[in-house]
């Protein structure tokens, strides 16, 4: 704030009648020169029900204890630290007004929610309420002198919508308020700040006063003494004010929101607020500019700052010329927030090719995949059921199955990708919970989740992450087109697309992609889920002839699950047949008409031709 | 000197978004590929609840903030990955049980509903000097984690299940991903606010993803996108007389329309050619 303001007074009153403004009433420490000294204990005896009076803000409730003594219980709404501006009640907060004999606000916008809340309440508002500082544009005293006091910030300020609601309220008790609605037009564009100018704070210290002795009558007196003493205390205030603020070397001062319109304009000093009228309002970067522009041309040195808002937004305005200031101004800040209360594996056999190269089975015991009385539930459904299969070196197994057969998830529990509720699986003789020599198995799942992303892979890109063999350190830049991946791309004929992205290729080609990714691997188990079906004709015989050449030409041991009974009759070296249970498992030409017919619930008839079994 | 960089605040604010354009779209990135984008709501609703409880309890918001978005992130992964929830209703659960702590705590406690504000809607101009040295950290950890496993976390946006098989340990980075999404998202939301850093995560990704063809390009593109929406922003922020967050992110929207314009044009021109 304010190297110009010398003196410590005025510094301590401001700071306390701030925290009036951000409600923050925890230790509302009396200064001994700014605030007037407690009320004299009243003469006569304490009627026996005190008056119940609810206000919003602090300073209000200050006012009220004040000038009422004990013979009114003061509570307050807006508890210490929340901003009157942003406040909502609660349904215990509404409760309580409910049962109140006078609630008194500030209004001019201060409590946007006080109509909805009054309106909530209906008939069981409190019968009286008065908004202090509407009083003072009724007396007239907030006049011309009030309408440029530098509230151009106030684009942040909400304007109350529920006036006239409020409005209804007060005319119950203020016969005089003709002019409500004219005050209402004032309000919409005066800044509710009013309390901070201890010449507006006397009138509504006597608008409480006044209301207090309209409802309690027989305390008339004594509310009038001790208003008077307030009253008293206040204009001491002001005269300090006068007289600490006589003597500046600057005139401006530096708030985070535009709170002291009225003060500045009493006592001819510039406010510049950070923020606007409410705390709420960021302020924009051009605003912030401004004021370290302003910082530097007039040599200030302090920002005050509310406990409410946090110093980050003055610390901003804050420059370095200044840092020699920065302890100083620490512990000014410091002193004023205590014012305000705030302190309150397996090794893999060697690749001798660079380029595609599938390496011939020689597993030792010759079972490259092995179910042993595996069960498998999903949830309470059984999906398989105490499935024991070897899948040997070399083997072309086809599974066959009706939908819902179990076989895709036979497929899921031999890759670790689901595992069994009861029973093993064994990878190359190894339980499939330790197993980690997953270069040697290649997968072609049914679709990818990356066909539905838009995945911006190239093929090539894809291909070559096949070949992953566990994280490397800076794979980000390694080249994709490489020998390896290229040549996989020729073995399933999808070299013409290389530079495509994955997405822009239809289901039969990433089908193909997929399966050039597994192949890049060099894997020695090759398991494919329904590889064949969303591949047209020609697309089938193509993939075909390449696991055909894979498994005879280099011993490929492969696994496939399909719907496509001929083609897996005439292609697989070995049938398994689902239904939960395996119900069938032997080489094709064993498999008759009637088993499968069993099998799919429907007659089936199977026509193996022998001639297409002559390369086996 | 242009006057925006006149101000220490300004830097600050340009390296700070800066940082937070790069960062967001580079972990952003496995995470639209996954369809997971509500994560970054999720997680940043997450960190609200621990700013208010970090308000409430008078400990630093910003770490309690931190460790809600790193719990929430482990909570969510948790649920998904065992399949106990589907991915989206798991996020939705946590999504709301935070915010539904955060409301509650903010109506227990005394004193911080504008700060709040701050934290709702960015405060890229009051962005400290420990603000950057925190995202400066956060970078580098960023940095070494996409470098080292970029290939691993594009296999698991991939295809789960065949990253799983090619070897890649997909518990663990998806748990590692999540948390420091929740890292960024923390960070990030003291710069663009809880409510918008979600789209700093997204959009950038989504220009990256029209413009650029092949996974690295797609990535620099996305943080290209990122970086520039926010010191466009900043700058249109600065001399526009804007608020900072929305304008960075209504930046990076724009970009989206202008990539997805350029695309059509392209086809258009391509369509004509052939003709």
């Amino acid at each position: 704030m304010i190297r110009g303001i010398k003196f410590a007074t005025p510094l301590v009153a401001l700071a306390l009648l701030l925290a009036a403004c951000s409600g923050d009433a925890a230790t509302p420490t009396p200064s001994p020169t700014a605030t007037p000294t407690r009320p004299a204990p009243t003469p006569t005896p304490a009627p026996p029900e005190k008056l119940s009076v609810m206000t919003t803000v602090y300073p209000l409730a200050y006012f009220v204890e004040r000038v009422g003594g004990d013979l009114v219980e003061v509570e307050n709404l807006v508890k210490p630290g929340v901003d009157a501006h942003d406040f909502e009640p609660t349904a215990e907060d509404i409760q309580r007004v409910s049962g109140a004999d006078l609630l008194v606000a500030n209004g001019l916008a201060l409590e946007p929610w006080m109509g909805r809340m009054l309106e909530a309440l209906g008939d069981d508002a409190p019968s009286d309420v008065i908004e202090a500082a509407r009083v003072i544009i009724e007396s007239g005293a907030l006049g011309e002198e009030d309408e440029d006091e530098g509230h151009d910030e106030d684009e942040g300020e909400e304007e109350e919508e529920d006036h006239g609601d409020e409005e209804g309220e007060e005319e119950e008790d203020h016969g005089d308020e003709g002019e409500g609605e004219e005050g209402e037009d004032h309000g919409e564009e005066l800044d509710p700040h009013v309390w901070l100018d201890p010449t507006y704070a006397v009138l509504q210290a006597e608008a409480i006063r006044d209301a207090l002795a309209t409802i309690d009558s027989a305390n008339r007196e004594l509310y009038h003494d001790n208003a008077a003493a307030l009253i008293a205390d206040l204009r001491t205030l002001h005269d300090e004010f006068t007289s600490g603020l006589a003597s500046c070397r600057h005139d401006t001062f530096i708030t985070s929101h535009a709170a002291y319109g009225y003060l500045a304009a009493r006592y001819g000093l510039e406010q510049e607020g950070i923020a606007g009228l409410t705390t709420a309002a960021q302020p924009s970067p051009q605003r912030l500019a401004e004021i370290v522009e302003e910082v530097k041309a007039d040599g200030l040195g302090y920002v005050l700052v509310e406990p409410i808002v946090g110093d980050r937004l003055a610390q901003t305005g804050r420059t370095r010329p200044h840092s020699r200031h920065r302890e100083r101004d620490a512990e000014r800040v410091r002193r004023a927030r205590r014012l305000h209360g705030a302190d309150a594996g397996q090794p893999r056999q060697p690749q001798a090719c660079p380029g595609v190269c599938f390496v011939t089975n020689s597993s030792a015991n010759g079972a490259v995949l092995e179910w042993d009385r595996v069960t498998f539930h999903y949830g309470v459904g059984l999906a398989v059921d105490d499935v024991s299969l070897r899948v040997e070196a070399g083997e072309f197994a086809a599974v066959l199955g009706p939908n819902g057969s179990g076989k895709s998830t036979l497929i899921k529990l031999a890759l670790g990708i689901l595992r069994p509720t009861g029973g093993a699986v064994r990878l190359f003789g190894q339980g499939i919970d330790g197993f980690s020599d997953w270069v040697r198995v290649g997968y072609v799942p049914q679709v990818v989740s990356a066909v539905w992303s838009g995945f911006p892979a190239t093929v090539t890109e894809t291909v070559a992450h096949g070949a992953y063999r566990g994280t490397s350190p800076l794979a980000i830049f390694r080249r994709s087109e490489r020998p390896d991946v290229l040549a996989a791309l020729e073995a399933v004929n999808m070299t013409h697309v290389k530079s495509k992205r994955l997405s822009e290729l239809s289901l039969g080609q990433q089908q193909r992609v997929l399966l050039a990714r597994a192949l890049v691997r060099n894997p020695e188990l090759l398991v494919l889920d329904e590889p064949a079906a969303s591949v047209d004709v020609s697309g089938e015989e193509q993939l075909y002839t390449v696991l055909r050449d894979l498994n005879r030409d280099r011993g490929l041991t492969i696994v496939l699950v399909s719907h496509d009974i001929g083609a897996m009759l005439r292609e697989a070296s070995t049938v398994c047949c689902m239904n939960c249970s395996l119900v069938k498992h032997g080489p094709p030409h064993e498999l008759t008409s009637d088993e499968l017919s069993a099998l799919y619930g429907l007659p089936v008839d199977a026509l193996i031709h022998d001639a297409l079994h002559e390369h086996r | 000197m242009p006057a925006i960089l006149q101000y220490e605040f300004m830097i600050r604010a340009l390296i700070g978004g800066m940082l937070v354009g790069i960062l967001a779209p580079a972990l952003g990135m496995f995470i639209v590929l996954r369809r997971f984008s509500l994560i970054a709501e999720t997680l940043s609703h997450v960190a609200l609840m621990g700013v208010a409880i970090g308000m409430a309890t008078r400990t630093l918001p910003s770490l309690t903030a931190l460790a809600a978005a790193s719990i929430g992130a482990i909570i969510v992964e948790q649920l998904r990955s065992r399949g106990r929830l589907p991915g989206d209703v798991a996020m939705a659960v946590v999504l709301y049980t935070a915010l539904a702590v955060a409301v509650v705590v903010i109506s227990f406690a005394e004193g911080f509903n504008v700060d709040l504000f701050s934290f709702l809607f960015g405060s890229i101009l009051s962005v400290s000097l420990l603000d950057l040295w925190l995202l400066a950290g956060l970078a580098a950890v960023v940095v070494v984690f996409v470098g080292v496993f970029f290939v691993d976390l594009a296999q698991i946006a991939f295809d789960d299940d065949l990253a799983r098989v090619n070897g890649v340990p997909v518990g663990a980075l998806n748990l590692a991903l999540a948390v420091l999404t929740g890292a960024v998202i923390t960070l990030s939301m003291r710069v663009v606010g809880v409510l918008l850093v979600g789209a700093m995560l997204v959009v950038p990704v989504l220009v990256g993803l029209r413009v650029a063809k092949g996974l690295r390009a797609t990535f620099a593109a996305s943080i290209a996108a990122g970086a520039f929406s926010a010191i466009a922003g900043l700058v249109a922020a600065f001399y526009l007389d804007l608020a900072a967050g929305g304008a960075t992110v209504l930046t990076a929207i724009l970009l989206l329309v202008l990539a997805n314009i350029w695309v059509q044009l392209r086809k258009a021109a391509a369509s004509f050619r052939k003709v």
